[in-house]
C-alpha cells in the first residue's frame, strides 16, 4: 500500500530524514520508535504533505500513486490520515460542523454517498460511542479547552469518522494516563481491517501492548536503524535508546 | 502558506448587486446653498421648526473645516457637485398602495430580494423601501398600528408626529456634532423613523433598504428610533448600490433613544460598492451612528457586519445615561482590494452599574487598511461601571494592514475595564488541520474565518444572517452552528 | 562613592556629566565633551549639553551594575554597546534642584546585551525623558521603569529593532499619590523579520493621581514572524484618581501574532476581606494586594540585583 524509497528531507536548512525506505501492506500496522529528534514526527507530516517540509530526494508512492502531485486535503481524500501529536484549537468552528464538513468533502471525493445533517448526526453518534466520547463535545469548538486526553479522543472521533485507509498515529499516548490509553487503543484495534494499515509512531513501548504491532521500526539520525517484530519494542524498552547508539555505530 | 491567489479569488466575489435601473427622476442640479434647502424643506412641505433648523445646521456647516483623518486617505469631496435631491418622478403624490407603486421599482427591489409584497407577510417583516431620497413605500403598516407602533419614512413623521420629531430629533446628534453631521441635519431628504409606544414589543422586525441610483447623489438619511419605557424593537438596515465610477457619498445619521426599561436592537448589514480591484469607484460611508441610553434600565445594542464601501467612517456608540443602562456593540468589518475602513465604537458611561460589551472583529485583505477605533470612557459619575472589550484582526495577504487604536479613560475608581485584542493571520497549523481532513483549502479559510466571526453573527437576527454569511462567502450551516 | 546617588549597591556609580575615562574591565565612561574628541564617529560636538557617553568595546561584558545619578537640568546620554557586548545599567533620578529633561540613547550592535532600570523617586520636581533605543540582529534588551515621585513625571521609551532575532522586553510600573501625574509612553517598531517584544507596565493610583499609558507597537510590512504582546493593568484605589490606557496595534504584516490587553479596576473587595478575616488591618492588607498586582512586571527583571534593587525603592 504505501512505499517510501529512499527519502530525504529537510526543514528549512536543516536535514531531518536521511534515507528512509519503508514498505506497508494492507492489513499490516507498523510501529516506528526512537529517540526525540530522530525524525519521527517529520515522517509523519511528510506522509500527509506539510508544506513546511521539502523533500529533497526520493519517493513516497501509495496505492501505486506517486503522492508528490498531492495537495493534503487531497491525500486526505485518498486515505490517508495523521492524528497529530498536538491538535491544535480553532476557535468559532464547533467539532460536528467541522467533522461534517470533512466527512462530505472525503466521500465526496470517492464518489460516495454524502450525509444530511440528520443522517450525520446518527452516524457520528455511533463513534463517538465507540470511545466513550460524550457527545456534549460536538458542540464545542476545535479541541479549545481540551484536556490533552480529549485532544486526542478527538483525534480518534475523526479517524473513525473519516475511515482511513491509512492512518497514522503520532504520539497518540503522550500524556495519556493508563485508561485513556485503552480506550483509545480499543477505538483504534476497532478499526483495524485487511484492507487498511497503520503507522502508529511512539516513544514508549507502552501503547504497543494495547496495539500490537506486526512490524516494529527504530528511527534515529532520520534513518531506520533497525527493524523487527513486536519483540523488538521489548528489547528496546529493556536495553534503552542508549543501545541504539551502539547499533549506529555499527 | 495559504496561496495567495486563492485567498484572492475566496475574496473577490463578483459583485452581485451591480446593476441601475432605468428610470426618470426627478432631481435638483448639483450645488448646495440656503436656497436648496428652502425648496428641499418646501418640496416635502415640512413644518416651520424642521426649516429653522435645517438652516441653523448649514450655517453651523458652513463654518467648519472639512476633516481629516490620519488613515484614511481620499480625494477632497466638492460639495457643490453634488444634487442633494433626487425623486422617482411618478411617486410626486406619495403611494396609498403597493398598487400605485411604479413597477419598474418594484422590479427593482425584487432583484434586491426586497419583500415588497403582501405575500411575505409570513416573513413577518415590516419593509420601509428607500429608492434614493424619497421613501416608496410602506408595508404592514396597518399591522404594525394595532400595536400602536409607529414606522414611516422621516417625511410622513413630520407631517402626522411633527411633536414627537421635534422633542427628540438631534437631541443624540446634535447638529453641532460634527462636520457630516451638520450636513446631513442639513440637507437630509428622507430617512426612517420609528416610536413603539410604552410597554409595546414591536410583533416584528423592522427594516429598511437602501440604494443610490442616480449619478452623484449623496445620500443623507436620517432615522430616529424612539423606544418608549419597557418597550422593544428590533431593527434591520441593509444597504446595496450599483457600479458606479464616481464615488458616492453616504453621510447618514442615525439617533436611538431608549426610555426606562426600553430595548433598542439596531442590526446592519453593509453591501455598498466597494470600488473595483483598482481600486477606483466605490461609496465613501461616512456615518453618525449613536443610540442614548436616557434612562434606568435601558439597553442598546449594534450588531454590524460591514463589508462594501470604497471608505467607511463610522463609531456606532452608545451613551449610558441612565443608571443600570446597557451598550452593545458586536462588529464585522471585512476590507479587501484598496478599501480603508476606519470604524469602531464609543461607550460613555456616565450612570451607575451601567455596562457595555464590544466584539469587533476585523479582516483585512488586499491592499486594505481595517482600523479599530475605540473609546471606552468613564465619568467621575458612572460608579460600579463594567466594560468587556475583545478586538481580533486577521490578516489576510502581506500587503493588507490592521490597526487598532482603543483608548480607555477612567475617572472612577470602582469601574472594571477590560480590554483585549489580536491581530494575526490564519495559522497554518489551523489551515493544514483542516486540509489534513480532506476540506478543501476555499471552504477550511471560509469556516475558519466564519469561526473567527462568530460570537458577532450570532447576535444578529435570523434572516439577516443568512445574507450576512453570504456576504462573508460561507455556507450558512458553517455559520449558525 | 556613590556619587550623589542614594542606591545602596555594589555598583559602578557615576554623576552625570563627568569623565571617568576607562574602568579595569574595558568599560570606558566620558563627558559628551570629551567623548567628542576621542570617538568623534559616535558623538558629534554637543553644544551645551552635559552628559555621558558609556561606551562598552566589543565582547566586554560589564556585569557589575553601572549607576547614574542622574540629577542634571539637560542630560544627555549615550550608550554605546559594541558586538557582543554586555552591559547592566541604572538610572537614578533621586533628587535634584530643578525640573530634568533627559535623553537616553542606547545603541546596541548585533549580540550585545543590556539590561536597564530606572528608578525615579524624585520629591516635586518634574521630569521628562526620553529612552530612545536600536537594536541590531541578536540582541537582548530588557528595561524596567519604576515611577513613583515627581508632580509630573513623563516617561517615553522607543525601540527600533532593526535587527532580525532582536528582543525586547519592556516593563515598568508607577505609583501615583497625591496630585501627581504619570504618564507612559511605549513605543516598539519592529523593521524586520524574527523579532519578539512585550511590553508589561502596571499603574497604581491613589488620591488624586492621574495615570497615562500609551503603548504603541508598529510592524512595518516586511517584518514577518513577529512577536508582539503588550499588557497594562492599573488599579484606582481612590474615588478622585484617574487613569487613561491606549493600547495601539499597527500592523502591515501578515504572518504575526500581536496581541495587548489593557485593564482598568480596584482591588477586589472579597480578597481585601479574606485578608482581614484572617486577622490582617485594612491597609496593610491593601499594601499587600497592591504589592501582589505589581509582581508580573517586577518577576519578569531577569537581574537578581535589579531585582532587589526595584523591591527596596517600591
Amino acid at each position: 500500500m504505501l512505499i517510501v524509497e529512499d527519502l530525504y528531507a529537510n526543514i528549512g536548512s536543516q536535514e531531518i530524514l536521511k534515507g528512509i525506505n519503508l514498505t506497508i501492506g494492507a492489513g499490516e500496522v507498523h510501529a516506528i520508535m526512537g529517540p526525540n529528534g530522530s525524525g519521527k514526527s517529520t515522517l509523519s507530516k511528510i506522509l500527509v504533505g506539510h508544506p513546511a517540509y521539502n523533500i529533497t530526494r526520493g519517493k513516497i508512492t501509495f496505492n501505486g500513486e506517486d503522492l508528490s502531485g498531492f495537495s493534503p486535503e487531497e491525500r486526505a481524500q485518498l486515505g490517508l490520515f495523521l492524528s497529530f501529536q498536538y491538535p491544535v484549537e480553532i476557535p468559532g468552528v464547533t467539532n460536528i460542523n467541522f467533522l461534517r464538513a470533512a466527512v462530505n468533502a472525503v466521500r465526496k471525493a470517492q464518489g460516495r454517498q454524502t450525509l444530511d445533517a440528520i443522517d450525520f448526526l446518527s452516524f457520528i453518534r455511533e463513534k463517538c460511542s465507540f470511545i466513550a466520547m460524550d457527545e456534549s463535545f460536538l458542540y464545542r469548538n476545535i479541541n479549545e479547552g481540551f484536556s490533552g486526553g480529549e485532544k486526542k479522543r478527538n483525534e480518534m472521533v475523526q479517524m473513525l469518522a473519516l475511515e482511513p485507509t491509512l492512518a497514522i498515529l503520532d504520539e497518540t499516548d503522550s500524556g495519556l494516563d493508563i485508561d485513556a490509553l485503552k480506550t483509545i487503543a480499543e477505538g483504534v484495534n476497532k478499526l483495524r481491517n485487511p484492507h487498511n494499515a497503520m503507522i502508529v509512531v511512539t516513544h514508549y513501548q507502552r501503547l504497543l501492548n494495547y496495539i500490537e504491532p506486526d512490524y516494529v521500526h527504530v528511527l534515529a539520525g532520520g534513518r531506520i536503524i533497525k527493524s523487527g517484530d513486536k519483540s523488538l519494542a521489548l528489547e528496546l524498552e529493556e536495553k534503552g535508546y542508549g543501545w541504539l547508539e551502539s547499533l549506529e555505530k555499527v | 502558506m495559504a496561496n495567495q491567489d486563492q485567498l484572492k479569488s475566496w475574496l473577490d466575489k463578483d459583485y452581485e448587486h451591480g446593476f441601475t435601473t432605468e428610470i426618470e427622476v426627478e432631481s435638483f442640479a448639483a450645488g448646495l446653498n440656503e436656497d436648496v434647502i428652502r425648496r428641499l424643506s418646501k418640496i416635502k412641505n415640512e413644518p416651520e421648526f424642521m426649516l429653522k433648523w435645517r438652516l441653523a445646521a448649514y450655517e453651523f456647516w458652513q463654518s467648519m473645516p472639512h476633516p481629516e483623518w490620519s488613515t484614511v486617505k481620499f480625494p477632497k469631496i466638492d460639495f457643490q457637485a453634488i444634487s442633494y435631491y433626487s425623486a422617482p418622478k411618478n411617486l410626486k403624490d406619495g403611494p396609498k398602495s403597493l398598487d400605485e407603486v411604479d413597477p419598474e421599482l418594484l422590479k427593482t427591489y425584487a432583484k434586491l430580494g426586497i419583500p415588497l409584497q403582501e405575500q411575505e407577510m409570513l416573513a413577518g417583516v415590516a419593509v420601509d423601501a428607500v429608492f434614493d431620497s424619497v421613501s416608496v413605500a410602506t408595508t404592514f403598516k396597518a399591522k404594525l398600528a394595532e400595536y400602536g407602533v409607529i414606522f414611516c419614512s422621516m417625511s410622513e413623521a413630520l407631517q402626522k408626529h411633527p411633536d414627537l420629531v421635534q422633542k427628540y430629533l438631534g437631541t443624540v446628534v446634535p447638529f453641532r456634532d460634527n462636520f457630516y453631521a451638520a450636513l446631513n441635519s442639513a440637507v437630509f431628504s428622507d430617512g426612517s423613523f420609528v416610536y413603539i409606544p410604552e410597554g409595546v414589543r414591536c410583533p416584528m422586525e423592522l427594516s429598511t433598504y437602501f440604494r443610490i441610483n442616480a449619478v452623484a447623489t449623496g445620500q443623507f438619511e436620517r432615522t430616529l428610533i424612539i423606544a418608549d419605557k419597557n418597550s422593544y424593537v428590533s431593527y434591520l438596515e441593509g444597504c446595496t448600490a450599483p457600479m458606479r465610477d464616481e464615488n458616492q457619498l453616504h453621510a447618514a445619521v442615525v439617533e436611538l433613544v431608549a426610555l426606562e426599561g426600553a430595548q433598542i436592537k439596531y442590526s446592519t448589514v453593509q453591501n455598498w460598492y466597494p470600488g473595483d480591484a483598482e481600486g477606483k469607484g466605490g461609496i465613501y460611508n461616512f456615518v453618525t451612528k449613536r443610540g442614548l441610553c436616557k434612562e434606568r434600565g435601558a439597553k442598546i445594542s449594534w450588531t454590524q457586519i460591514e463589508t462594501g464601501s470604497a471608505i467607511t467612517w463610522k463609531y456606532p456608540s452608545v451613551v449610558l445615561r441612565g443608571d443600570d443602562s446597557v451598550g452593545e456593540f458586536y462588529s464585522v468589518a471585512v476590507t479587501n482590494n484598496y478599501q480603508q475602513a476606519d470604524t469602531g465604537t464609543k461607550m460613555i458611561h456616565i450612570g451607575k452599574n451601567t455596562r457595555s460589551t464590544i466584539i469587533a472583529k476585523g479582516i483585512s485583505a488586499g491592499h486594505s487598511s481595517n482600523v479599530y477605533r475605540g473609546l471606552v470612557k468613564v465619568a467621575p459619575t458612572a460608579s460600579n461601571a463594567r466594560n468587556f472589550t475583545q478586538c481580533d484582526s486577521l490578516l489576510m495577504g502581506p500587503l493588507a494592514a490592521a490597526h487598532t487604536f482603543p483608548t480607555i479613560d477612567v475617572k472612577n475608581q470602582s469601574a472594571q475595564i477590560e480590554h483585549e485584542a489580536t491581530t494575526s493571520k490564519i495559522s497554518d497549523e489551523q489551515l493544514f488541520y483542516c486540509l489534513q481532513r480532506g476540506i478543501p483549502q476555499e471552504d477550511a479559510i471560509a469556516m475558519i474565518v466564519n469561526g473567527f466571526c462568530k460570537q458577532v453573527l450570532k447576535e444578529l437576527p435570523m434572516e439577516f444572517a443568512v445574507e450576512a454569511t453570504k456576504l462573508l462567502g460561507i455556507s450558512l450551516e458553517g455559520a449558525v452552528g | 562613592m556613590s556619587e550623589g546617588s542614594q542606591l545602596k549597591l555594589d555598583a559602578h556609580f557615576i554623576n552625570c556629566g563627568q569623565s571617568y575615562g576607562q574602568f579595569p574591565e574595558g568599560l570606558i565612561v566620558l563627558s559628551l565633551l570629551d567623548a567628542a574628541k576621542t570617538y568623534p564617529e559616535l558623538v558629534a560636538a554637543p553644544e551645551n549639553l552635559t552628559g555621558n557617553l558609556i561606551y562598552v568595546p566589543q565582547q566586554v561584558k560589564i556585569e557589575k551594575p553601572i549607576v547614574i545619578y542622574n540629577h542634571a537640568a539637560h542630560n544627555h546620554i549615550l550608550i554605546v554597546c559594541d558586538n557582543d557586548a554586555v552591559i547592566n545599567i541604572i538610572e537614578d533620578f533621586t533628587s535634584s534642584s530643578d525640573d530634568i529633561h533627559n535623553v537616553t540613547e542606547i545603541k546596541l550592535a548585533p549580540l550585545a546585551r543590556c539590561k536597564h532600570l530606572v528608578i525615579q523617586r524624585l520629591a516635586a520636581e518634574k521630569l521628562h525623558s526620553q529612552v530612545r533605543v536600536e537594536q541590531q540582529n541578536n540582541t537582548i534588551f530588557e528595561s524596567f521603569l519604576l515611577q513613583k515621585g515627581s508632580s509630573l513625571s513623563e516617561f517615553e521609551i522607543s525601540v527600533n529593532l532593526c535587527g532580525e532575532n532582536a528582543q525586547t522586553n519592556l516593563s515598568g510600573v508607577f505609583r501615583g499619590n497625591g496630585k501627581q501625574i504619570h504618564k507612559q509612553t511605549v513605543n516598539v517598531n519592529h523593521l524586520v523579520p524574527n523579532c519578539h517584544s512585550s511590553q508589561l507596565f502596571r499603574g497604581i493610583l491613589d488620591n488624586h493621581a492621574q495615570g497615562f499609558f500609551y503603548g504603541e507597537v508598529e510592524v512595518l510590512k516586511n517584518a514577518i514572524k513577529t512577536q508582539a504582546h503588550q499588557s497594562n493593568k492599573n488599579l484606582l484605589l481612590s474615588k478622585y484618581a484617574q487613569m487613561t490606557t491606549c493600547p495601539q496595534l499597527q500592523i502591515y504584516a501578515d504572518d504575526v501574532i500581536c496581541t495587548h490587553g489593557a485593564t482598568v479596576g480596584q482591588l477586589e473587595d472579597d480578597a481585601l476581606f479574606y485578608l482581614q478575616s484572617r486577622g490582617i488591618e485594612y491597609a496593610d492588607a491593601k499594601n499587600l494586594l497592591v504589592e501582589a498586582f505589581m509582581q508580573e512586571p517586577i518577576t519578569s527583571i531577569t537581574n537578581g540585583i535589579f531585582k532587589q534593587c526595584c523591591l527596596e525603592n517600591l
